[in-house]
């Protein structure tokens, strides 16, 4: 088992549990606090690594990662007050939160380089296991037009960081 | 009469600088080549919902960061045609592709 495996198990036990748990999916409500509390998580991980990052191209990344993902928890809350949603937290969203909390620890226990690696394969898991999300679960649910456009408007954003990541990731290899 | 020729094939060319739009969205620019000719103004505008920017770093070329909505306009330059890309995004990228004028152009 290497350094970075208990970083990965927790990203995935968190939402892991939006497949196999959730067979009836989850309602608009829910949704919302996932999508809130996953960009959440990778918010908090992105402001670390831009403190703790050696890497400067590590650094830009998580600098990009807190804008975009600030950006998307922007709209997303627009849109649940445009449509009068209360986000409903729900095991998924919960673990999310959990699952990012035990990540940060983690992190904030490494620095130079091991931090760098933990950090970025973190953050390529994280947006595998959402984009796997955003496909089987949560963009089939969404049942408003205007939430499902959302994600639909997301998802590309979502890609684009998990092949930068990816690319990182290679180079410091 | 031959010089002539050519040049009255030239001048529709030199007269109508062309607008090329090039839209930003969903971490793509669109088209992906612009194909243009030296005077031609390119327009992007970014419709995504995150900043981007147009960095040709070889050619000189840099809009800064375009917030959501924002647009830039970049006035082609005789030269070399250049790829670019969103330094902020950089799996995004982009062509220029710029005519060259013909070999035997008109003087007068």
């Amino acid at each position: 088992m290497n350094k970075t495996t208990p970083l990965i198990l927790s990203s995935l036990l968190a939402l892991g549990l939006l497949s196999p748990a959730h067979a009836a999916g989850p309602n608009d409500a829910q949704i919302a606090a996932i999508v809130v509390a996953a960009n959440t998580v990778d918010i908090d991980a992105g402001k670390l690594a831009e403190k703790k990052a050696h890497d400067k191209d590590v650094r830009a990344f998580a600098r990009r990662m807190v804008a975009d993902h600030s950006g998307v928890n922007k709209q997303a809350v627009a849109l649940v007050q445009k449509l009068h949603v209360t986000p409903e937290e729900n095991d998924t969203s919960k673990s999310l939160t959990q699952g990012g909390a035990t990540t940060r620890t983690r992190l904030e226990g490494l620095s130079g380089k091991a931090f760098d690696k933990a950090y970025v394969d973190n953050e390529v898991t994280y947006h595998e296991t959402v984009l796997d999300a955003l496909d089987k679960t949560l963009i089939p649910n969404a049942s408003n037009a205007e939430l499902k456009a959302l994600l639909v408007k997301v998802r590309p954003a979502f890609v684009e960081h998990l092949e930068h990541a990816k690319h990182i990731q290679a180079e410091l290899k | 009469m031959k010089t002539l020729l050519i040049a009255a094939l030239w001048l529709p060319l030199l007269a109508g600088a062309a607008e090329h739009r090039v839209v930003i969205d969903a971490m793509q620019f669109s088209p992906q080549v612009v194909e243009v000719k030296p005077g031609d103004t390119i327009v992007w505008e970014n419709r995504d919902m995150f900043v981007h920017n147009v960095t040709g770093a070889a050619a000189g070329v840099s809009s800064g960061d375009l917030a959501p909505g924002k647009t830039w306009r970049y006035k082609v330059r005789a030269g070399a045609s250049f790829d670019y890309l969103c330094t902020l995004h950089p799996t995004m990228k982009g062509r220029v592709d710029i005519a060259k004028p013909p070999k035997h152009a008109p003087t007068r």
